[in-house]
């Protein structure tokens, strides 16, 4: 190798170097690109402008098709999200907030709104998100912002998210509130209902009571609270085994409603026994319920042609014989 | 008796044939009764049937959500409501109907009982599952001539219907046609609502399978976005 190739070899691998060195950083850069995304909260009631209000954001999982996989400090909360629909989104919402505050998850970020009512999260990776706010009184009203459920994806792009609100003239005078549990497990068929539940009620996502609810008190509850705006969630601290919990609420009444996902155990006769994957929901009408096979309705036609067939065939081997027997007999 | 042994071969031959011939005059009997009487049926309960209403009720998904003035009324009816359809069957003697099925293409109106057991399959088809109105129906009928043999000879587009008792007609097209194990259920519910909105099945001549259409709502809502 000449002196001339030797100066030009030690030219070119500084910069195969500097090249390969830098292809990883600018893929990481389109990796952080794709996923650093933006959601923006724009609050605003019809003229009014809500500035100032506070919000916290929760990563609380990721989506797979229709099923929701949580983080593991929530996964184990067994909540009934529905079917995620636009109608249902919200008491998804309610219900995640509600085990938020029970698990106490740390937020991922918080922040206020700007004097546009405007409050951008950014730096969002692909996910499910939880956005709870905090009431604001604008004159004297106060104003309730709804737990909001917001994804990023890799279809998404940055994107305006717009909270549903309530309003209402406090009264700062003591207001009654009432938590009821509602169990959707066809009047305990399957004999999984627990004797009492715990509830834990929180106040601006602290907790402040724990309650048993049980058969005796229509696993009913009501405490009275001034009403200061403060926001109230509950949560079933323990989910019991075989069931799914759905926290919905308005502004005084919590349902806490628990739907049996368990199959009968008893030793049913197998007509009433379907799997469970195909049980239809209780929305559709009364009918019989499916066996654990299909229902026979064929015709008994298989044993015509055998039957025709071997006729056949036995009439001509008769004939053949008759016709053997006789050529014996010539 | 070695010389009578043809006799009895041929003998048995033909008790065979006879017994194809009698099994065969025993389907078709059964058939055409079935027929005679989804067709006297069917003429009862058209009589019975309201008319349509002039338009079409609001679909359940762009109804306005519920109130919740009272968190708690709303979940006691919902909680104690007795599960029910929202149309109500059509008693015609001892049976209830849930609606009429109307496949032009194989020239068939058929009554459609609202619940299944054997004894009313030899009569009319039965609904197996579901309902038109959350689009998970499941209609099954006896592979006669008269009632569901020919279901297999539907094509993709063909369009049929489905008439409740409200009188209210909902159109449906063939998706696709499968062949079902006859101890598949599942795959028999797969799909429901989303990939199907009405199945119609009935045995293969063997009885193994099961002989499956899939259709789809032509007047379904669009879905809420």
């Amino acid at each position: 190798m000449t002196a001339a190739r030797r100066r030009k070899h030690r030219m070119i691998l500084p910069l195969i170097a500097a090249v390969l060195l830098m292809l990883p950083l600018q893929y990481a850069q389109k990796a952080e690109a794709a996923e650093n995304k933006t959601i923006t909260l724009v609050c605003r009631q019809d003229d009014t402008i809500l500035s100032g209000m506070e919000w916290t954001l929760y990563r609380i999982g990721k989506r797979n098709g229709s099923e929701v996989i949580f983080i593991p400090e929530l996964s184990a909360y067994s909540m009934d999200l529905g079917d995620l629909s636009a109608d249902a989104v919200d008491t998804a919402a309610k219900t995640i907030a509600s085990y938020v505050a029970e698990a106490g998850l740390a937020p991922l970020s918080n922040g206020s709104t700007n004097t546009s009512g405007e409050l951008a999260f950014g730096g969002l990776n692909n996910g499910l998100y939880l956005a709870v706010g905090k009431t604001l009184q604008v004159g004297n009203t106060t104003y309730f912002p709804s737990e909001l459920l917001l994804e990023i994806n890799d279809a998404g792009i940055d994107y305006d998210a717009y909270p549903k609100f309530y309003y209402s003239d406090l009264s700062n005078q003591a207001t009654k509130y009432t938590v009821r549990k509602v169990w959707a497990d066809n009047d305990d068929q399957y004999q999984k209902r627990p004797p009492e539940i715990t509830v834990d009620l929180f106040k601006d996502g602290a907790l402040y009571q724990s309650v048993t609810l049980d058969a005796e008190d229509e696993w009913e509850y009501s405490w009275s609270a001034l009403n200061d705006g403060a926001v109230w969630t509950v949560a079933e601290r323990e989910i019991p085994a075989d069931y799914s919990v759905m926290i919905d609420s308005n502004s005084t009444q919590f349902v806490i409603r628990n739907s049996c996902q368990a199959p009968p155990e008893t030793t049913a006769p197998p007509q009433t026994t379907a799997p469970p994957q195909t049980t239809p929901p209780q929305t559709t009408p009364p009918q019989t319920t499916p066996p654990p096979q299909l229902v026979q309705t064929g015709q008994l036609w298989w044993p015509v042609l055998p039957l025709s067939l071997g006729g056949i065939i036995l009439i001509g081997a008769g004939i053949s014989m008759r016709a053997g027997k006789k050529k014996d007999e010539e | 008796m070695k010389n009578n042994t043809w006799k009895l071969v041929v003998l048995l031959g033909v008790l065979m044939i006879a017994a194809a011939g009698l099994l065969c005059m025993y389907n078709i009997r059964q058939s055409n009764d079935a027929a005679a009487h989804s067709e006297a049926i069917l003429e009862a309960l058209k009589k019975q049937l309201p008319e349509p209403p002039a338009e079409a009720p609001e679909p359940a998904e762009t109804a306005p959500a519920p109130a919740k003035e009272d968190l708690f009324a709303y979940y006691e009816e919902a909680e104690t409501a007795p599960v029910q359809s929202e149309t109500a069957d059509i008693v015609i003697g001892n049976a209830a109907y849930c609606g009429y099925l109307t496949l032009p293409s194989l020239g068939l109106e058929l009554p459609v009982m609202s619940s299944w057991s054997y004894p009313n399959l030899k009569l009319a088809p039965c609904r197996y599952s579901g309902s038109a109105e959350t689009n998970d129906l499941i209609i099954m009928a006896h592979n006669y001539s008269s009632h569901f043999g020919r279901i297999g000879e539907l094509t993709t587009g063909a369009q049929f219907s489905f008439t409740d008792t409200n009188g209210i007609t909902h159109p449906y097209a063939v998706s696709f046609i499968e062949v079902i194990g006859g101890q598949d259920v599942e795959q028999m519910f797969r799909g429901q609502s989303a990939d199907w909105d009405l199945t119609l099945y009935t045995c293969t001549l063997s009885g193994q399978s099961r002989v499956t259409i899939r259709a789809d709502r032509l007047d379904k809502p669009e879905e809420a976005s």
